[in-house]
């Protein structure tokens, strides 16, 4: 039989196990008879899976691991030995995932396998543990994993219908209704103020996440069913209303839905998808340009829900293809795990904000430059344990990523607590290369020396790298972030640590913009997070406090950013822009609308040297060049 | 007798459209206009209308603090929000504020009074 086609499956599939393994497997402190239920179970899927591919090796280490898990369940201590053994098997079946991916096969992970179970087997033998060696699980675990194994238990975030029988009250709602899901909440509450036991499903979150356009009211049947239905028709948007009264067992909708809770799809179709979904938008956006102002004062209504429709169908793709960085987080924390028995520095990684989702094609762009700082810090930052217990430090390194959005822009932090870098040893050898003259290079701040590092010519030296502790590979790191349009920030403290923060523009997402303009016939963007206000100057007057103007807001004053000081009307507007060292006025002269937009970046090197985040395409086919607030207030003293 | 309305948009084009619409519709008279949410909180106190269409994104206080506002004085009170195209989860919150319902820009006569009469009939 041909297996190769369901060599993609196996690996995501398996992968997934794996990761679950991983995240189960309680380090210390008592386990809990339930998780290690759900950790058997993983296990046991894997063994089964890997022997019907013919990776024997995978099978086999899973059996053990599965034996372990079986032996835990039934309420044997776990020793701290066992722990480590069950961590390290993860490990190797990680390991063993990807030689299938690479080679197809895991012949090659023999030598790891072989020792890893062994390793299992010499923990579950010591004494203190007096578990039976490792051997056929047999109907214990067929039995168990039947159990656990069994149909899927409905997940569904709404309330179970009240008992007893229950009639339906389908509800459609008109197809040009702009926000079906606002509707369906109106209509609930009306619903229930007449019958308060009524349940609407499916729940409101899942008919806004679906963009569903139908949904059923369940209800107790009674003499003023007809009366609920007769008014829900006479609401607005409703475009039909179904009753159906109660029959014997009591129906629920969508208890089909759950015999299939996801299903797989590959990335490719995904990212065929988004293209055809970006391709309508263009369409529509050319179709809308070609026709004249009075057609498109006509049609306005039915080009902007068409808008509204092909928006939400892209946005939904775009979310599709988000990934949570959990799958980055545990790579890394392998790697820090490699490295500290390899290098002898005992060393944690800790992860805050991992939930965060970002697409799949950004995490994987993501993987090697943190990989590499995570190698760096493993490999120079941090000391060795002797030299941090004089240094006075805890003996294991602190590793912490830190992922956080900022309003436009993704922030990944990575920091260690080892010895840091020393600046001082960058300036000498900035000398010693001839790079700049001793004078020049005495006046080299801290933020530049460190800058010096991701310099290609300059980090690749071997004397710089000891002597700073660091440097190997940043300009890898650096240009790595900057192809996705970000940019690498560092701070470091002799003796305390260093922090690396990639700072990475969410840019492929549509972001929403005030378009706006000046004097002139341009067309320009902010993001409308960025924006608090709009004030119209015909009611707040500018005034001069001094040599600075301000806007006065009712009884604020607000200081207006002077950057593009062109004559502004009364026509004009104010836009308060949000800064957290003190929100400012932009003052323009025409606000135009808001409008989600891809955000393109412009290439290096103009979008490092300026306050613009990039270009563009308005649906009117025009081009807006959209500003960066935060840039503007950030430079407005430059 | 027609209802009487207190019309709250930090737009006077939008107050305006408005207006026209429901008083041509020959049901509802505006008592009151409101550029703002603070302004609108006040008006509601002294002109107790029947009805409020409340903007959403307004200066000061915006129309979801104002209608939460309105709603903590005068629990009966009905206030339909306007929305624009894309403000869905604006509209899911000020209706979990106590919004009895919305009409979305741009605004058609039709659809408008056929919301505001169910408010009112509701």
């Amino acid at each position: 039989m041909d297996l190769s086609k369901y060599l993609e499956l196996y690996l995501s599939e398996g992968r997934e196990h794996v990761s679950l393994l991983r995240r189960g497997l309680p380090l210390e402190g008592p386990v809990s008879v339930d998780a290690v239920t759900d950790l058997f179970r993983h296990a046991h899927s894997l063994k089964g899976m890997a022997a019907s591919m013919g990776f024997e090796l995978t099978s086999r280490l899973s059996h053990d691991l599965e034996a372990l898990l079986d032996h835990w369940r039934k309420g044997a201590e776990a020793t701290p030995q066992q722990r480590a053994a069950a961590l390290d098997a993860v490990d190797v079946l990680d390991a063993c995932m990807d030689a299938v991916e690479r080679q197809s096969s895991d012949g090659a992970m023999a030598p790891r396998v072989e020792a890893s179970v062994a390793g299992l087997g010499a923990a579950s033998a010591s004494p203190e543990a007096g578990l039976p060696p490792a051997g056929p699980t047999g109907t214990e675990a067929s039995k168990a994993a039947a159990t656990v194994e069994g149909p899927g238990r409905p997940v569904t975030g709404s309330p179970p219908p009240a008992p007893g029988p229950r009639a339906r009250i389908k509800v459609s709602i008109d197809p040009s209704c702009p926000l079906p899901a606002a509707r369906f909440m109106v209509m609930a509450e009306r619903v229930k103020a007449e019958e308060p036991s009524a349940v609407l499903e499916p729940d409101l979150q899942h008919i806004v996440k679906a963009g569903l356009r139908s949904a059923v009211f369940l209800v107790p049947p009674g003499p003023l069913l007809k009366d609920l239905a007769l008014s829900l028709r006479s609401l607005p948007d409703v475009a039909d209303v179904d009753l159906e009264q109660a029959s014997a067992p009591p129906l629920r909708s969508g208890t089909e839905g759950t015999l299939v809770q996801s299903m797989r799809v590959s990335p490719e179709d995904l990212d065929a998808l988004r293209e055809q979904a970006s391709d309508l938008l263009y369409h529509l956006n050319q179709f809308e340009a070609a026709l004249g102002p009075e057609e498109k004062r006509r049609h306005h209504f039915w080009l902007e829900s068409e808008r509204v429709h092909l928006n939400r169908l892209f946005d939904r793709v775009l979310s599709m293809r988000l990934v949570s960085f959990e799958v980055l987080a545990e790579r890394l924390g392998r790697t820090a795990r490699e490295l500290s028995s390899r290098l002898g520095k005992a060393a944690s990684l800790t992860v805050s904000g991992a939930e965060e989702r970002v697409d799949r094609g950004l995490l994987e762009r993501l993987l090697d430059p943190l990989n590499h700082l995570v190698r760096n810090a493993m490999d120079h930052g941090l000391e060795a344990p002797e030299e941090r217990r004089r240094e006075g430090k805890a003996e294991g390194g602190r590793l912490t990523l830190d992922i956080r959005r900022e309003s436009e822009a993704l922030l990944i932090s990575f920091a260690d607590d080892g010895r840091g870098i020393d600046v001082e040893a960058i300036r000498q050898a900035a000398v010693d290369r001839g790079l700049f003259a001793p004078h020049e290079a005495a006046l080299l701040d801290h933020t530049k020396l460190l800058d010096l590092l991701t310099a290609p010519a300059f980090s690749t030296r071997k004397e710089v790298t000891d002597v700073s502790g660091r440097g190997v590979g940043l300009d890898v790191v650096r240009s790595a972030v900057e192809s996705l349009g970000g940019h690498l920030e560092m701070a470091s403290e002799k003796g305390r640590g260093s922090r690396f923060t990639l700072v990475i523009p969410s840019a492929t997402t549509l972001t929403r913009v005030l378009v706006f303009g000046w004097d002139d016939e341009v067309r320009y963007g902010i993001p409308a997070s960025q924006i608090q206000h709009i004030y119209p100057l015909s009611s707040a007057p500018l005034v001069w406090s001094g040599t600075r103007r301000f806007l006065q807001a009712g009884e604020e004053l607000l200081p207006v950013l002077e950057w593009r000081a062109g004559p502004v009307g009364r026509d004009g507007a104010g836009l308060r822009l949000v800064h957290p060292q003190g929100d400012r006025v932009l003052l323009v002269s025409r606000v135009y609308q808001g409008e989600r937009v891809v955000i393109m970046p412009w290439g290096a090197p103009l979008e490092m040297v300026s306050e613009w985040m990039g270009g563009a395409l308005l649906a009117t086919g025009e081009i807006a060049y959209v500003l960066d607030g935060r840039v503007l207030i950030r430079r407005e003293g430059d | 007798m027609p209802h009487k309305v207190l019309v709250v948009d930090d737009a006077m084009f939008m107050r305006a459209m408005i207006r026209d619409i429901l008083v041509n519709s020959g049901a509802y008279e505006v008592v009151g206009e409101a550029a703002n949410g603070q302004e609108a909180v006040e008006q509601y106190r002294s002109l107790s209308p029947d009805l409020v269409t409340m903007d959403i994104v307004m200066p000061q206080m915006d129309g979801i603090e104002a209608t939460r506002e309105i709603l903590k004085q005068s629990p009966k009170a009905r206030v339909v929000m306007c929305s624009a195209l894309g403000q869905e989860a604006l509209v899911i919150e000020s209706i979990a504020a106590g919004a009895k319902d919305f009409i979305v820009k741009p605004f058609s006569a039709e659809k408008v009074l056929k919301v505001l009469d169910s408010v009112v009939a509701g």
